[in-house]
């Protein structure tokens, strides 16, 4: 199985994205429209009908001690997981979470 | 589904297994639900057949947890020594993941405990509700005589030659508004991964539910502290659902697996759909069957709750169905449900009361601390994205 590495700057991530928050689960989702696709063009061989087939993640020290999380989708496919894109993922989980919590219903007995 | 032992090839997968090795026990906390059964131990013929079930409801390669429960586990020993090494020799015919678990009233441990817990790689769970009064109130010896002392000691032990420990803390009507204290009292200690649970079995009137989002408003000021001066606390009321509001939600995979995915194994070897309805392993419809003879798997938990006559002092929560946070709440606990309600898929008003806060404070955590940029917080849960082990595509990554 023949494995890729894509490293790629990361696009500066704003309002543009949106809310709800992606689950995280498909967080590939992410990767692929606003990280991957402004960076790899179709020669690059980024096989998008894959995308959903996340694999695994896995954290381990990069060698300027920045903490990273290899990505892995569909067959032999990489990219990183950088802290700035964690750092997003909990932006979105944030704005998320304030709006669910507007539709949490009162429990009895609370003023 | 009935699995006549070793011969099925449609055996459910499991993620979680336990052992209750005895109904022994040196404390006698208030709250517990195991009961005081005088019964034997669980014998090596029983534990081995239950390990091998195990093995029946798994294929090469599957991890699971193995964990150990009482009564008191650490009273018996020996007997967890053996549990492992049949791991081991099952193991070299047909290979298991196999991860270890122990929940303890913390006793028992001393140095040698210890270093076979650090050796044989058990991930270990203490009780402990809190600062001594609470802990004496709740937790007493079997003599009556009050345990703090022996736990202060053994837990700094277990936080000295353990690479982590976690904490176990009950609250109860009575203890809720204390939560902040014995938050406090466990960080003060060094304690850095922390369980608080609900005595499940407990009256809870109405006006102290309704204390719950102002404790936990207290409690997760403590939490973003802790953060904010480099000692982050892992708290699962708080944690799990800022992990929830990432993942959109709980999955289907997420939910109470009992009697599918999760088995419990009393001493006697009588199986049951999770280890808090073992009690005193005296009531035949919450039994699956026995690992001597043939077990059962619930394709409907349900049909298991409602063998018990609800509790009419414990109002349950009905409107569950239309509850707009219903997929980031634990309403699906079967266990938690029975002992509040009588019926495994019906919950009680503590869970929603809780989890609602919980809601409401995990928000205001992550908030924060992600506003803040928050060094530790962002370690602390890129951490929780760890699986394991790698497949194969990351080990060639890697090289």
């Amino acid at each position: 199985m023949k494995t890729e590495e894509f490293s790629v700057k990361l696009p500066p991530l704003g309002p543009s994205i949106g809310i709800p928050a992606p689950p995280f689960d498909k967080l590939e989702k992410l990767f692929l429209r606003e990280v991957l696709k402004p960076h790899i063009g179709p020669a690059g061989g980024l096989d998008l009908a894959r995308s959903t087939q996340l694999q695994a993640f896995k954290l381990e020290p990069s060698s300027g001690g920045w903490p990273l999380a290899h990505i892995h989708i569909g067959d032999g496919m990489a990219v990183l997981l950088t802290q700035e894109m964690f750092v997003t993922a909990l932006h979105f989980a944030a704005k998320n979470s304030q709006e669910i919590e507007k539709k949490i219903p009162q429990v009895p007995g609370n003023s | 589904m009935t699995l006549s032992l070793f011969d099925s090839s449609e055996a459910p997968k499991i993620k979680k297994f336990t052992l209750s090795v005895t109904h022994g026990c040196n404390m006698a906390c208030r709250y517990c639900y195991a009961g005081k059964a005088d019964k034997p131990d669980m014998s090596v013929a029983t534990m081995e057949r239950a390990i091998d079930f195990a093995w029946h409801l798994t294929s090469d390669g599957d991890p699971f947890e193995l964990g150990f429960f009482g009564g008191e586990p650490l009273l018996k020993p020996d007997l967890l020594r053996h549990a492992i090494q049949r791991v081991r020799l099952r193991n070299r015919v047909a290979p298991r993941q196999v991860r270890y678990q122990v929940t303890t009233n913390g006793v028992c441990l001393d140095d040698a405990l210890l270093d076979w817990i650090r050796t044989e790689e058990i991930s270990l769970c203490i009780s402990l509700d809190g600062p001594p009064a609470i802990q004496n109130a709740n937790r007493p010896l079997r003599n009556g005589q009050p345990s703090s002392a022996i736990l202060l000691r053994n837990l700094e032990l277990a936080l000295r030659k353990l690479p982590r420990v976690q904490v176990n803390a009950v609250f109860g009507p009575k203890t809720l508004e204390r939560l902040p204290d014995t938050v406090a009292y466990l960080h003060g200690l060094g304690v850095r991964s922390l369980h608080l649970n609900p005595d499940i079995q407990a009256e809870w009137p109405v006006d102290v539910l309704g204390k719950a989002d102002a404790v936990l408003g207290q409690l997760t000021d403590q939490y973003i502290s802790y953060f904010k001066n480099d000692q982050p606390m892992a708290v699962n009321l708080l944690d799990i659902k800022i992990v929830l509001y990432m993942k959109g939600g709980f999955s289907t995979a997420d939910r109470c697996g009992m009697g599918r995915t999760e088995w419990a194994i009393a001493p006697s070897g009588n199986v049951y759909p999770c280890e808090r309805l073992i009690g005193r392993d005296d009531d035949p419809a919450l039994q699956l069957g026995n690992v001597h003879g043939e077990v059962r798997t619930l394709a409907c938990p349900g049909a298991l709750g409602r063998a018990r006559e609800p509790r009419p002092t414990v109002a349950p929560q009905m409107e569950c169905r239309s509850c707009p946070v219903r997929d980031h709440c634990m309403h699906w606990c079967g266990c938690t449900n029975y002992h509040q309600t009588g019926d495994v898929e019906l919950p009680g008003q503590v869970i929603c009361a809780l989890e609602k806060a919980s809601l409401r404070a995990a928000s205001h955590a992550l908030t924060t601390l992600t506003n803040e940029k928050n060094q530790n917080f962002i370690n602390h849960f890129m951490q929780y994205l760890q699986i394991s082990p790698s497949p194969p595509a990351i080990q060639e990554y890697q090289r």
